[in-house]
């Protein structure tokens, strides 16, 4: 059995247990990883033998200290590779999501102990960032008519109205029609919305291919 | 036992509502808010219940007043069973909110409106499967056409069920949820309400002070914008397992020629433009025939009978005030109203707002900030409630100056009254120049001066639609409630209180008092100045009492008419009367009302004294 094969197994194990009280049956597995019972149910008994988990009755599977351990290693390592490409690379979430399952198994423990750390210091190293960051398109810089995809949305006044009508990263938008003064009306998630330029200029944006 | 019934805004829940309880609807403030509640009583087998209308909101987190009001009551548990309407055209976006209230954990039962107009578009929603996600019984309804809407209470009372829909969120948040819960007992819910700060527990709260920065730098975004994304991720994922293809809306002709930066901005002024005159036209004329019939029929006979000089006053000013709020409320506060509300129904309103936003910006508010304004011209008083959908309080504070300064039905009455009959049109239609001007320069200037941060216009656009005219008729007779329930009352008691006042022989003493005052400053005589002041009681009564203290209604007969043209232009400009100074004090305080009036105050004397210097 591959090692891939294997991680993936217990990172499943774990995120599934998470979510709720009872361990997850081998049918909950089969579902999180679209494989075949039969294929999982052959990869668990070899775990079995490791000392990854164990088989309860009805299908039930619990991870041991060790499996778990692993198991949320490798979920870290998805994380931290997935906000990396999505968030700072601007990556579609679904194929960041995809990307990740591929180098969570590679990539060795101190690289994405140094992604970690540079991630969650973006006011350091961001600098550079931060000063692109006033010229990055926003909703002001395209024409009426425009297919766009939100990137980010950063509103000094806390716009939780954006966010619940659905303007939130990786949202296609349309820019429906716009007045002289740049408010414009964008259609999201099926609804025409207008908005002030003040609002327009903190919603990121670009070209929705 | 009470229902609600809670959704976003158009998504037919007052239909619905109205559907189910008829006639006989309360309308009430939420105890300790100016948030409108709609309450109506039904009776299912010989059991009676109550159906509370909540306001329609975007979200269950969010500090509009709507939205903090709808949080409370679901939290106090104020309705046994909630109904929750989505609409199944935008099945998405509704999901959102109601994935928002599966967390409260209150039984409910979800009633899928707008199936209709859904069919039309081809969109299929498979309601079972819908049903076996969200853990809730979902029924599709019609509003329009009644379909199924007989389901909607018996489902609601004897199948309604805690919802088993759960959003996984963002690990990070996850594990905070986790980690807030093992240090101390919370709910899911109560630790998701203090990660996103507007948790009411202490304890809680100082624990996601410690844990919130710490996941906001790791996601370079804010925990709120996490939780909308976790949870627009989870309705998207439902919203596409359980309905086909989102038939995509086609762009609307007519609605692109309203919208568009050419043709927009021209129909707007055109529309409120004909609004205002229509109302001026249809207005004077019903006012003129109610006002005969009734001095004909009640006040005529009144004063032949043989009554106490006291009581007669008493009586007589009772009377007047009842006439006066008559020809102002029917002919010219209702017709306004009936066409604004044909404005608001068929969806133009919101598009009007957004045309207008650029203007607005100029005046320091922003779209929505014309709705008000608009409202003014009807009645101040609702139009000062309706400050309340704007979302700072430096727009709040400057609308309402502004919404105080537009010339409302009652001035209207005065102008038309006295200007347009003695002096002609141009001279009745200058008055409104000048104030709008005057309206136009204060904006300018508060918004520099006003001090706060402003935000801009977040605005949906209400679909275009046909009017149906029992909807305005009801929404008309909403708004002017606010007239007749609040002002009414006031106008009546000022009435009395003036009756009184005139019978101890106040007024003589006033005016000589104020005659100097009066003649250097504003060139009026002294009767008119005391006019003008009895007309912060009520507005129009500063025309009545004037032509009562001149002892004739041809006015031109005492008074020149550069002297008339001053009254009229005081009168309009100066303080509001003082029912919108009462409902000013409930919406923005009492600092911003007084403040508001002593402006107006100047602004109305020393505009006076000006035209008085230029043409006397």
């Amino acid at each position: 059995m591959k090692t891939s094969a294997r991680e993936d197994l217990l990172e499943a194990l774990c995120i599934l247990s998470r979510t709720k009280p009872e361990p997850p049956t081998i049918s909950d597995l089969s579902d999180h990883l679209s494989r075949t019972p039969e294929e999982i149910r052959g990869h668990l008994s070899t775990m079995q033998d490791q000392g990854d988990l164990r088989l309860l009755s009805g299908d039930r599977v619990e991870l041991t200290p060790e499996g778990s351990r692993i198991g949320n290693q490798v979920a870290k390592k998805h994380q931290v590779l997935e906000c990396f490409l999505s968030d700072i690379l601007g990556m579609d979430r679904g194929t960041a999501s995809e990307e990740a399952c591929i180098l969570e198994h590679d990539i060795s423990d101190e690289a994405l102990d140094r992604l970690d750390r540079y991630m969650s210091r973006p006011g350091k190293r961001w600098r550079r960032g931060k000063h692109e960051k006033s010229s990055l398109p926003t909703l002001l810089d395209y024409p009426a008519g425009s297919d766009l995809k939100v990137s980010s949305v950063k509103c000094p006044g806390g716009c939780q109205r954006l966010f619940d009508m659905g303007i939130v990263p990786g949202e296609q938008v349309r820019l429906v029609t716009t007045l002289d003064n740049k408010a414009m009306v964008i259609h999201v998630k099926g609804f025409d919305i207008a908005i002030s330029p003040e609002i327009a200029s903190c919603i990121f944006v670009e070209r929705a291919e | 036992m009470r229902l609600g019934l809670v959704g976003n805004p158009n998504v037919g829940k007052s239909l619905i509502f109205h559907q189910l309880t008829g006639i006989g609807v309360e309308v009430s403030n939420y105890p300790g808010t100016t948030v409108d509640l709609m309450k109506g009583n039904l009776c299912f087998k010989h059991e009676k219940l109550e159906l509370v209308d909540l306001p329609g909101i975007y979200s269950l987190e969010g500090n509009s007043p709507e939205e903090v009001m709808v949080r409370t009551f679901i939290q106090e548990k104020e309705a046994e069973v909630l109904i929750a309407v989505l609409d199944a055209t935008h099945l998405e976006r509704n999901l959102y909110l109601f994935l928002q209230l599966a967390e409260f954990g209150k039984p409910l039962i979800a009633v899928l409106n707008i199936m209709d107009e859904a069919a039309k578009q081809g969109i299929e929603i498979d309601t079972a499967k819908l049903s076996s996600i969200l853990g809730v019984e979902v029924i599709p309804v019609a509003a329009v056409t009644g379909m199924n809407v007989a389901e909607i209470i018996p489902a609601a009372l004897f199948r309604a069920r805690i919802p088993a829909v759960q959003v996984p969120y963002d690990h990070h948040i996850e594990a905070a949820i986790r980690s807030i819960q093992s240090v101390h007992p919370a709910t899911r819910l109560q630790a998701l309400q203090a990660l996103q700060g507007i948790g009411t527990d202490p304890e809680t709260n100082s624990l996601v002070e410690a844990l919130g920065p710490e996941i906001e730098e790791m996601h370079r975004m804010t925990i709120v914008q996490i939780i909308a994304g976790n949870r627009h991720h989870r309705a998207e994922a439902i919203a596409d397992l359980v309905s086909s293809d989102r038939g995509d809306a086609h762009p609307d002709s007519l609605d692109s020629l309203l919208t568009s930066r050419r043709s927009g901005p021209i129909i707007l002024v055109a529309i409120l433009l004909s609004i205002l005159v229509s109302v001026f036209l249809i207005g004077s004329f019903i006012e003129e025939f109610l006002v005969g019939v009734f001095e004909m029929l009640v006040i005529s006979p009144f004063s032949a009978l043989p009554l106490d000089p006291l009581f007669r006053q008493l009586g007589l000013s009772l009377l007047l005030a009842l006439q006066a709020g008559l020809g102002i409320a029917l002919p010219f506060i209702f017709t306004f109203y009936f066409f604004i509300s044909i404005l608001e129904d068929s969806g133009y309103l919101t598009r009007a707002a957004f045309l207008a936003d650029r203007a607005m910006h100029r005046l320091g508010m922003h779209g929505q900030g014309l709705v008000p304004l608009i409202l003014g011209f009807g009645c101040n008083v609702p139009a000062i409630m309706g400050i309340r959908l704007l979302r700072t309080r430096r727009e709040r504070v400057i609308a309402s100056f502004l919404v105080s300064m537009v010339p409302c039905s009652a001035r209207t009455v005065i102008v038309a009254g006295i200007v347009a009959v003695f002096i002609g049109l141009p001279a009745a239609l200058s008055i409104y120049a000048i104030t709008l001007g005057l309206v136009i320069l204060t904006g300018l200037v508060l918004s520099r001066i006003t001090p706060g941060e402003q935000y801009g216009m977040i605005l949906e656009l209400a679909p275009l639609r046909v009017p149906r005219i029992g909807n305005i008729l009801s929404k008309s007779w909403y708004r002017i409630r606010e007239f007749l329930f609040i002002a009414m009352p006031l106008l009546i008691l000022a009435s009395l209180v003036l009756g009184l006042l005139q019978y101890a022989g106040f007024f003589s003493l006033f005016q000589q008092w104020i005659t100097p005052w009066s003649e250097a400053v504003l060139g009026l005589p002294g009767y008119a100045t005391t006019a003008l002041l009895f007309g912060i009681l009520r507005k129009e009564m500063a025309l009545e009492t004037l032509v009562i203290l001149a002892g004739t209604a041809d006015l031109p007969s005492v008074m020149s008419l550069a002297q008339i043209y001053i009254f009229a232009v005081v009168s309009v400009l100066f303080i509001p009367c003082i029912s919108t100074i009462g409902v000013l004090a409930k919406v923005v305080g009492a600092r911003i009302t007084l403040l508001v009036s002593l402006y107006t105050l100047i602004l109305g004397l020393l505009i006076g004294a000006i035209i008085n210097l230029v043409i006397v």
